[in-house]
């Protein structure tokens, strides 16, 4: 077991097949690749992303699926491929093949806004993962409440 | 705005040394060849509108920040 010291939750140990990789990181994070989902009972829903080179960086997010029952993801064949789902199969099935977050922004006396325009898409089997870009209609800040 | 209409093969050129060629059209998307200085940075923009808000999302996260999440979340807000 490994472990690191992070600003928001103090030292946190993984196991490295619990690792999210991000094989391009995320945009505007181009080097941050490793990363940790934590989940804990006093903050559920919330699953944080946290990055295991920046001790300080981490994400909040909530599953899309919480945020937006009939949210529809579209997967660039390039993104499929980074994720190790099959190029022609089935539309991957969200909780069983991937898991998509959106990031949340929380910013003192504004609406937390959720960003649907690029979720992050981890695949369950390969723990890879990829901040996919929608083709349109999202909102890269969508209010939780409106 | 300026409009000019192209046909796939066509180009347009953009101050000096920026050549953007239409490649392919399709009632849904057409396919750009773009020609330009290495110095000259070339992003889809959807990409940069979600460097942006990961960055704002990044810098925003406190304990604080997670107090007034989950207060939202238990306020009754659920989606958007």
């Amino acid at each position: 077991m490994a472990s690191f010291e992070t600003t928001q939750f103090g030292r946190v140990e993984y196991d490295e097949p619990a690792v999210v990789h991000f094989p391009n990181g995320l945009p505007a994070f181009e080097s941050e690749r490793r990363f940790l989902i934590i989940e804990q009972d006093s903050t559920a829903p919330v699953v944080f992303l946290q990055s295991l080179s920046t001790p300080g960086l981490v994400f909040l997010t909530l599953p899309v699926r919480f945020l937006d029952p009939s949210y529809e993801l579209t997967m660039l064949p390039e993104d499929a491929a980074l994720l190790g789902l099959p190029p022609d199969g089935e539309p991957p099935r969200e909780g069983a093949d991937i898991l998509s977050l959106a990031i949340l922004t929380v910013r003192p006396g504004q609406p937390v806004t959720a960003n649907l325009l690029a979720p992050v898409v981890i695949g369950a089997a390969s723990r890879r993962a990829v901040q996919a870009v929608q083709p349109g209609g999202y909102s890269v800040e969508q209010p939780l409440c409106s | 705005m300026l409009v000019i209409r192209r046909r796939p093969g066509e180009s347009v050129l953009i101050g000096e040394g920026v050549e953007v060629t239409i490649i392919e059209s399709t009632p849904t998307r057409v396919k750009l060849g773009i020609q330009a200085p290495s110095e000259v940075a070339i992003l889809r923009k959807e990409i940069q509108l979600a460097a942006r808000q990961n960055v704002a999302a990044a810098e925003a996260v406190s304990p604080a920040a997670v107090r007034m999440l989950l207060d939202t979340l238990r306020g009754g807000a659920g989606s958007g």
